[in-house]
């Protein structure tokens, strides 16, 4: 859930529709070249995502108010 | 006749069991051999007892005879008093009895018994020697069947209707490809184990975030609604399972408990409940976002498989590569249109120049001196170029050429006209 990368889930709707605009032919070409590439830079980051692997479990705790988030051991 | 399969008092003593012949007998017997020792056993009346005294005696008798006793009949006047103590009286066709249920074992009730309800009954007689009132202090008390649990689930499950909690259209859409998901569950069990199974074989890249929790006993259910709502504060999930495994009827209970329902009715994060026991629908079930009748299920159900996932991302690139093609493509043609339509109206703005250089020609032609000559007109043109125009331009003796359409002739005014 970082900020600069968008989530998996963000990245596919934006990528329907790219895909929907690119594919609807109402554009201009330079738009639609803006787009191609825009789906181009999140297909790498979604295909880096479905890559990556989380092995650890986190604990979430209460901690007064706030919380506290802790790696514990999956299995 | 069958009797909830659970206790809500763990542990408590099996007493055996009033309102069969042999129990009652039994109890006739007791009473009996206390007489024959004597106890009983008063011949003349002992002046000057007071109130205290003989309320105090019978208390000590009533309570020094009878065992605890499971006892049947119907609840009439149930009622709970501020202090959470609770008041009612048992009946059969002839008789009936005080009860008070104190407010710790009161406090395991799952919900009050309906008027006229048939129940039994595990208390101690005695008498509340204030009002000389002998009465039964209840510790356990069953509806018949699982009647009470069920009576609580209905009670419960028309209070959150009536609010409109269970309602389908109250529940929402879980993400398609959450980030993390919250798990509340014991950290012991195999839900656990289950759970990350399904996530790391189908979404490897999901993270996981627990809460750990009790799942069953007392105060199960005030865990299972902290760790929702410290989901909900803390917003770390895109989406929780909220479950355990398998079990009675009285291991599912705190799924059925009002503040696992109103923290999963509250919660900011959409909820899926996986309650292990596919026949019976828990309250959580209802209030719930997505029901799953296990904790995989709802690992299976939160997250998508990641090769149709890679499938889908290859499709989405297709579509997009054939949009773009399919625009470039449009481009060219619209270019060739645009440079054909060009060149057309180039001609035609060409030929209209044409045309009007002819015509302007022609019109030029026209006004020109030359043509007059064509027609047999002559120019008189004085020597400095001059055209002579009047009579009086003719002296005599001038010299001047006349321009006839294929030269000039020299001539000379001879006489005058006039």
């Amino acid at each position: 859930m970082t900020e600069e990368q968008p989530t998996l889930e963000r990245a596919l709707e934006r990528l329907d529709e790219i895909a929907m605009r690119l594919e609807g032919g109402e554009l201009e070409l330079a738009d639609a070249l803006a787009l191609y590439e825009e789906g181009i830079r999140l297909l790498r980051v979604a295909d880096s995502a479905l890559g990556s692997a989380e092995e650890k479990i986190q604990q979430l705790t209460a901690d007064g108010e706030g919380f506290r988030l802790r790696p514990v051991d999956a299995e | 006749m069958s009797w909830d399969l659970f206790s809500s008092a763990p542990g408590a003593p099996d007493p055996r069991r009033a309102g069969t012949v042999d129990g009652n007998e039994a109890l006739a017997h007791a009473v009996a051999g206390a007489q024959a020792d004597g106890v009983l056993e008063q011949p003349e009346p002992r002046a000057d007892w007071t109130v205290s005294a003989v309320n105090a005696a019978a208390r000590r008798l009533v309570e020094g005879f009878f065992p605890s006793l499971w006892i049947v009949g119907e609840v009439t006047n149930f009622t709970r008093a501020r202090s959470g103590h609770c008041y009612f009286t048992l009946r059969d066709d002839v008789s009936q009895i005080r009860c008070v249920m104190w407010r710790d074992e009161a406090r395991r009730l799952p919900t009050a018994p309906a008027e006229g309800m048939e129940v039994r009954a595990l208390g101690r007689l005695t008498l509340y020697e204030a009002r000389g009132e002998f009465q039964l202090v209840v510790s356990v008390l069953e509806g018949k069947g699982e009647g009470l649990w069920k009576l609580a689930l209905e009670r419960l499950k028309a209070k959150l209707d009536a609010e409109g909690l269970t309602a389908p259209g109250r529940k929402r859409a879980l993400p398609r490809v959450p980030a993390v998901i919250g798990l509340v569950t014991s950290p012991s069990g195999a839900v656990l184990h289950d759970i990350t199974t399904v996530v790391r074989r189908r979404a490897p890249w999901t993270r996981l975030v627990l809460c750990g929790c009790r799942v069953q006993g007392e105060g199960a259910a005030r865990e299972i609604a902290d760790a929702i709502r410290l989901f909900g504060r803390s917003g770390v999930a895109d989406v929780l399972i909220v479950g355990r495994g398998g079990g009675s009827v009285e291991d599912l209970w705190a799924f059925n408990e009002e503040v696992v329902a109103r923290a999963i009715a509250e919660s900011p994060i959409p909820v899926i409940s996986a309650v292990g026991h596919e026949t019976d629908v828990t309250i959580a079930d209802l209030v719930a976002d997505l029901r799953a009748p296990t904790p995989s299920a709802a690992a299976e159900a939160a997250v998508p498989d990641g090769r149709a996932l890679a499938r889908e991302l290859a499709r989405l690139q297709g579509r997009m590569t054939a949009g773009l093609r399919a625009r470039a493509e449009q481009g060219r043609r619209e270019i060739a249109v645009r440079a054909s339509l060009i060149a057309r109206s180039a001609e035609r703005l060409l030929a209209r120049r044409r045309e009007r250089m002819r015509a302007a020609g022609q019109r030029l032609h026209a006004l020109s001196p030359l043509a007059a000559l064509d027609r047999g007109f002559a120019i008189p043109t004085a020597p400095d170029g001059r055209i002579l125009r009047r009579r009086e331009d003719f002296t005599i003796g001038l010299r001047f050429g006349l321009r006839v359409r294929d030269g000039t002739v020299p001539v000379r005014v001879e006489e005058d006209s006039r």
